[in-house]
């Protein structure tokens, strides 16, 4: 799962730095993703574990960080 | 190469506003309608509209762009009931005045929500339309809802309202138009949609599962295209127009066109070029399209309407004493300016009696670029030069009867410009006063005329060739006000508190509104400064706390316009002193 977060995070994250080198708990925003950017994570996530995030899973915190996202996503069942 | 003109059409009690583009001779193998998406994306593909609809009239086409009701320059409100009825309706009325010229084969565009709407006209019933481009398609309304509103929640940290309505950056949708819209999909109706459809996907999505069945049809071509991310995945100033994507639909449309007119279009017979425009409380008001200046800069003049007074155009006798209101783009974002503000202001400044002009600066929104430059810039050199020329076209007698409404670099130009025709007012939100217009050298090489003027201010051009400049800058914003003043004196050649004194200097009433950031960065440990400026009578500066930079949050944005209106009021109307 991590492999697939992260590749997402690679194509749709527009971050100025190599994903690889983002810890799992860094602040992903802090490294450089913005707003627009996390919404295309958002639905490249949803595409790729083919899942919807429900509306009270629209916030900022939900996308912070990779630990947050694979946490999101093992709540809704994703593989 | 092509012939322009800015028109109002349809219901004369709910006029749509739109541009014309026809090639130069008149002559069009083709008519294209250009469906526009919404809110903030609207905003971001304006340019890219106007570059498409430039090089189809160049190509051969007559190509119409509108806005929706309650969008733009057209008529209505935007958070008014029954939105989605009224955008489907506007998309018919356009394209119905397209079909009216009589150039045969006729074809719509729709990017992002443009297409979903155009989809949802055209994809039942039998074919209207030869030629359909459905450029990055929002496969529904909910889609584009869900995507907007997160965009919005994650930038500004926004809860849901808890009403059913979605707030989204420069756009509330009202519980009902959430409904309606999110009812709009792709995938609705059976119908071949066109003769030929084209769908251009971005790069690397494979798009949503009932749309691509529903276009699974032997007459639609799908193809990938690059840049869209680019195009509406960022801030308007950052927003770049797809070029290739623009030749693909040029291409696209050409390859099934004639090759030679079928008709020859008289743009003097085709719509109206001043509109009566209904307001929220029954009144009405005029706004007519001007050119402004040598280089026809694009604007809207809105006065008060006076029917049985001269008609068309009449301007109500108290508007010839009181100031006549400019608002300029705020950054790259056109004259309805930011979230449309400029509109709804303009519109009940009129009522009460002001003339407000609503312009676009060279090289942005609808005003041509100036020969030798690229165009959509945020702080084009030329910015005070058109300033200029506006001011001398509409008030030739008397320059210093204005009163300037700008924000961000917009604020800027209307500080300098106020400072240099001692204007009555200015009203400044959010002005940026650190940072200084591209160098006057930098400037030549593009082939501009010399003697620019240059702003009196901003930081001392060592700093700015600093490599670190950008993160020196954002640390530096964090400091105290006692840092700021020692930074004061090394790095600026001239503060923000001094800019803003030569205009207080100049008998110029000033009215500053800013967020939080944008204050303490004004004020910039200036503080002895600022109250000389209060002591005055001529000088206010309101902070709002979390006002957002480009006012795309409503709650600030309705207190923006508040205190704006009320110091138009109270400083420069009908019963105030002269200011």
């Amino acid at each position: 799962m991590d492999e697939k977060i992260r590749t997402v995070l690679s194509e749709h994250g527009r971050f100025p730095v190599d994903v690889a080198s983002i810890g799992d708990g860094e602040d992903l925003f802090d490294a450089g993703m913005t707003s627009h950017a996390s919404v295309n994570v958002m639905l490249a996530l949803e595409e790729e574990f083919d899942l919807e995030f429900p509306e009270i899973m629209l916030r900022k915190s939900t996308f912070e960080s990779v630990a947050a996202i694979r946490a999101a996503l093992v709540e809704l069942g994703a593989a | 190469l092509t012939r322009l003109k800015p028109l109002w059409f349809g219901p004369v009690d709910r006029p749509l506003f739109g541009w014309l583009h026809v090639p130069e001779n008149g002559g069009a193998r083709g008519g294209v309608l250009l469906s526009p998406t919404l809110g903030i994306e609207e905003v971001n593909a304006r340019y890219a509209y106007r570059r498409l609809a430039d090089q189809l009239a160049e190509a051969g086409f007559a190509v119409l762009r509108f806005d929706y009701e309650g969008t733009g320059d057209s008529a209505g409100e935007g958070d008014e009931p029954g939105r989605v009825a009224a955008w489907l309706a506007s998309i018919r009325t356009a394209l119905e005045l397209v079909q009216s010229l009589g150039v045969g084969r006729v074809g719509v565009v729709g990017l992002r929500m443009g297409a979903t709407l155009a989809a949802e006209i055209l994809g039942s019933g039998p074919t209207v339309v030869d030629d359909l481009v459905l450029w990055d398609p929002c496969a529904s309304g909910r889609s584009f809802l869900r995507e907007q509103s997160a965009l919005w929640k994650f930038a500004r940290g926004a809860e849901s309202a808890g009403d059913g309505s979605i707030e989204t950056p420069g756009l509330v949708y009202a519980k009902d138009t959430v409904d309606s819209l999110s009812e709009c999909a792709i995938a609705n109706g059976q119908g071949p949609m066109a003769d030929r459809v084209l769908v251009l996907m971005r790069s690397g999505r494979a798009g949503d599962r009932r749309m691509n069945e529903r276009l699974a049809m032997p007459h639609v071509v799908r193809r990938a295209v690059d840049g869209q991310e680019e195009l509406v995945d960022v801030q308007p100033d950052a927003a770049k127009v797809p070029d290739e994507t623009i030749t693909s639909i040029l291409e696209w449309l050409a390859e099934a066109a004639p090759s030679s007119p079928t008709a020859s279009i008289d743009t003097d017979a085709i719509g109206r070029t001043c509109a009566v425009i209904p307001l929220p409380d029954g009144v009405t008001i005029e706004e007519r399209a001007v050119s402004l200046g040598p280089l026809g800069l694009f604007g809207i003049m809105a006065t008060r309407h006076t029917p049985g007074e001269g008609g068309h155009g009449a301007i109500a006798p108290t508007a010839r004493q009181l100031p006549t209101v400019f608002f300029s783009n705020a950054g790259v974002i056109d004259h309805v300016g930011p979230a449309r503000l400029w509109v709804q202001l303009s519109r009940q400044w009129a009522e009460a009696g002001f003339r407000a002009l609503r312009f676009d600066l060279s090289g942005l929104g609808d005003s041509p670029v100036r020969a030798g430059h690229p165009g959509l810039e945020a702080l084009s050199p030329d910015g005070l030069e058109d300033m200029t020329d506006v001011l001398d076209a509409v008030l030739a007698e008397d320059r210093t009867n204005a009163v300037l409404v700008g924000l961000c670099s917009g604020a800027m130009y209307a500080l300098e410009e106020g400072t240099a025709n001692k204007v009555r007012g200015v009203c400044a939100i959010n002005p940026i006063l650190t940072i200084n217009l591209p160098e006057p050298e930098a400037a030549s090489d593009v082939g501009t005329e010399s003697g620019r003027r240059e702003v009196t201010g901003g930081m001392k051009s060592w700093v700015r060739k600093m490599p670190a400049y950008d993160q020196i800058n954002r640390v530096v914003q964090r400091l105290p006000s006692s840092a700021w003043w020692i930074i004061n004196r090394v790095a600026v050649e001239t503060t923000s508190a001094e800019r803003l004194a030569k205009v207080v200097d100049a008998g110029v009433n000033v009215l500053v509104i800013a967020g939080t950031d944008e204050g303490r960065w004004l004020r910039g440990g200036e503080g002895r400064t600022f109250r000389q400026m209060e002591s005055t009578g001529r000088f206010r500066m309101e902070v709002i706390p979390a006002l957002e930079h480009t006012l795309f949050e409503r709650r600030t944005r309705e207190i923006a316009a508040g205190m704006l209106t009320d110091h138009l009021h109270a400083n420069f109307g009908s019963s105030s002193q002269p200011g």
